[in-house]
């Protein structure tokens, strides 16, 4: 059996091919990760471990070893240093955004979940319900009259206008 | 596995995402599809009742509310209702009208000016105390989600005429209990938050209360110097006698002064609804209370009992009394020398209180009841606040001691502490502390001291505290033993404690 600490080295292998080598501590921010190596007992004897990713493509995963990269080096990891290095991170076009947030799901890396999370929720926030449908190319399934009723149990979230006059 | 919308991530993901939006934004994005609309209701139940408070103080009121709007709206939230105080009477209208525009108007909503008010600060998380001012620029905003129950609010119509005191306090009651009648298979609310006008003499309205409801629901509140309300549907707002007469008295000089109606007081009722949504568990108001009087000298009985008013809206009560067991009837002067002569020398500048037995026979029946009135003055005469007080009722003087606020402050504890026993999924998620002003540094020994000791026992849970001179509480009877001892409904030196539970 390989224990993440015993294993020096993590093969991360994705979709089309492209390998990435991982330290073993790096790999330990994936819980799935850590759970296939404890499990895993056929590759302890040179400490390398080989995993394939089968829905997540090269460019991807290259975004998701860098992340894990940076997080698990404790010398970088200093609060607002590192808050600037995920927000350039993150600031990617939409596609890869979900491929981003589907591989940390996937990997179930935490850290990379709430980052990718919180930035699809920033899409989100501030617009009105027509403009979200518009962003995610969601069809309003809302008849009029159901529409209306929705709004009118949230009316408060729509203050912003009101409360513009207001002021 | 994919949700119904084309974005390419799956469903609990998709509620992942919507549960780190602040709220309106939140709001807004349950009103994209239906699966949308499932998802938040899903997330918003998975995170069950929610009571949030935010403290903000700022150079200005505006900015103060806006900030604490953000504050409490900062993660997803469904306003059920909320309670903002405010520092200063000049800023109670404004903050209202900007609190509730943000609202949207169709949330029950009251804001009151009170002693003082307390919190945890947003960034520090240590408990802050808002000391009364003269001019106003902080705020303390308190807002609750509670699925699966209805919350009404119910004002108590000032009685223009003596003689129209009972039948503005039988319609109070009758339409709390049609409001909780409406909505509930229960005949009684589930709890009830009230804050009346300082002017106001609520005795009698509480008496009522505690007897037309039955011994299940528990009471908490306390005299505001002034409130306004406005109620769920936009229907009905009003404010305090005092904030009127201060408005009429603004008014006067443009002749607008409007004759609409004050309030004595104004009651938040919880009811439990009648069909509970799937998934929706059961909410709890648990209530305790630390007093913190303790009683001096020996029992008197009224021998003479004089109502005397004292300004338009005040009610005052002149007695004179016998000590039991003796003939000899004592005037003011004389009770308040029997007095001082039990009380300690370090006592003698404090605040003095009586504590009233009262029993009044009914046709089939007689109850007995417990009040405790504030002396008033302490030189001739004895006067108290207050009426109700008949010849022939039983008192005895109290004074504020902090070893008994201490004391019955951890018996308090004790009695909301077992929550986690009670059930095993038992959760506190909110607290609402109703504080006396004089339990302060010098009384307890630190500030604040009352809602820092909740912070200890309940660490992490949200709380919002508020501070006032006349305290409301009534305590339910626990189901073992129904028979109680009759209980002070409002109080002095006191500090209640409101814990709201759920059991999922």
């Amino acid at each position: 059996m390989a224990s993440p600490s015993h294993t020096r080295t993590v093969t991360l292998k994705s979709c089309d091919d492209v390998e990435f080598v991982l330290d073993g501590s790096v790999a330990t921010l994936s819980q799935t990760l850590v759970s296939a190596m404890a499990e895993d007992s056929s590759s302890s004897d040179d400490g390398t471990f080989t995993w394939c990713v089968s829905n997540i493509t090269g460019e991807v995963l290259a975004k998701v070893v860098e992340f894990c990269n940076k997080h698990a080096d404790i010398s970088s990891s200093r609060g607002e240093d590192l808050k600037e290095w995920d927000k350039a991170f993150i600031s990617v076009e939409l596609d890869l955004l979900y491929d981003l947030i589907l591989a940390a799901d996937n990997l179930n890396i935490e850290s990379l979940l709430d980052l990718t999370a919180q930035r699809v929720a920033d899409e989100i926030k501030g617009k009105m319900p027509h403009e979200i449908r518009m962003l995610f190319n969601i069809e309003k399934d809302f008849t009029d009259e159901e529409e209306r009723e929705i709004r009118r149990e949230h009316a408060w979230a729509y203050g912003g206008e009101s409360l513009k006059s207001f002021l | 596995m994919t949700s119904s919308s084309s974005i390419p991530i799956h469903d609990d993901l998709l509620e992942m995402v919507l549960s780190v939006l602040p709220a309106a934004d939140f709001a807004r994005a349950s009103c994209v599809s239906r699966s949308w609309r499932r998802l938040c209701d899903r997330a918003l139940h998975r995170r069950g009742p929610r009571l949030v408070s935010y403290v903000s103080v700022k150079p200005n009121i505006q900015d103060a509310v806006l900030e604490a709007i953000d504050g409490v709206f900062s993660e997803p939230m469904r306003p059920h209702f909320a309670i903002a105080c405010v520092d200063g009477t000049d800023g109670l209208e404004f903050s209202h009208s900007l609190v509730r525009a943000k609202l949207g108007g169709n949330v029950p909503l009251i804001t009151c000016k009170n002693l003082g008010f307390t919190g945890c600060d947003p960034v520090s998380k240590e408990v802050k105390e808002i000391p009364y001012v003269e001019v106003g620029h902080g705020v303390l905003l308190i807002v609750g989600f509670l699925p699966g129950l209805n919350v009404d609010v119910i004002p108590l119509l000032k009685a223009k005429k003596e003689a129209l005191r009972e039948t503005v306090v039988d319609s109070f009651i009758n339409e709390i209990k049609s409001c909780t009648g409406l909505v509930s298979d229960h005949a009684f609310p589930t709890g009830v938050i009230m804050f009346s006008d300082f002017n106001a003499d609520i005795r009698f309205m509480l008496e009522q209360m505690d007897q037309s409801l039955n011994g299940g629901t528990p009471i908490a509140g306390g005299k505001t110097e002034c409130f306004i309300f406005s109620n769920g549907d936009g229907s009905r707002s009003g404010g305090s006698v005092s904030l009127l007469s201060l408005e009429q008295r603004r008014l006067r000089n443009r002749r607008q002064a409007n004759q609409s109606d004050a309030f004595d007081a104004v009651a938040l009722v919880f009811a439990r609804h009648r069909i509970r949504p799937h998934g929706v568990g059961e909410i709890h108001f648990n209530l305790a209370l630390s007093s913190g009087l303790f009683p001096i000298g020996s029992m008197y009985k009224a021998s003479s009992v004089r109502v005397i008013n004292n300004g338009p809206h005040r009610c005052i009560t002149r007695l004179t009394a016998r000590r039991e067991g003796s003939s000899l009837e004592l005037d003011g002067e004389r009770l308040m020398l029997d007095f001082l002569n039990e009380v300690e020398s370090g006592h003698l500048n404090t605040d003095i209180y009586i504590g009233v037995t009262k029993e009044r026979k009914h046709l089939t029946q007689s109850d007995t009841s417990f009040a405790i009135h504030e002396v008033i003055c302490d030189d001739e005469h004895l006067d108290v606040d207050g009426c109700g007080i008949h010849t022939g009722d039983t008192f005895c003087f109290y004074t504020p001691d902090s070893e008994t606020a201490l004391t019955s402050r951890s018996k308090a504890f004790e009695k909301l502490g077992p929550l986690e026993h009670r059930g095993t999924n038992i959760q506190a998620f909110g607290g609402l502390i109703f504080g006396c002003c004089g339990r302060d540094r010098y009384f307890l020994g630190e500030a604040a001291s009352d809602c820092m000791a909740f912070v200890e026992k309940f660490p992490g849970v949200p709380f919002g505290g508020m501070l006032f001179c006349g305290e409301i509480a009534r305590r339910p009877v626990d189901g073992e033993n129904p028979l109680r001892r009759p209980q002070s409904l409002l109080n002095f030196y006191t500090t209640v404690y409101l814990l709201m539970s759920y059991a999922p």
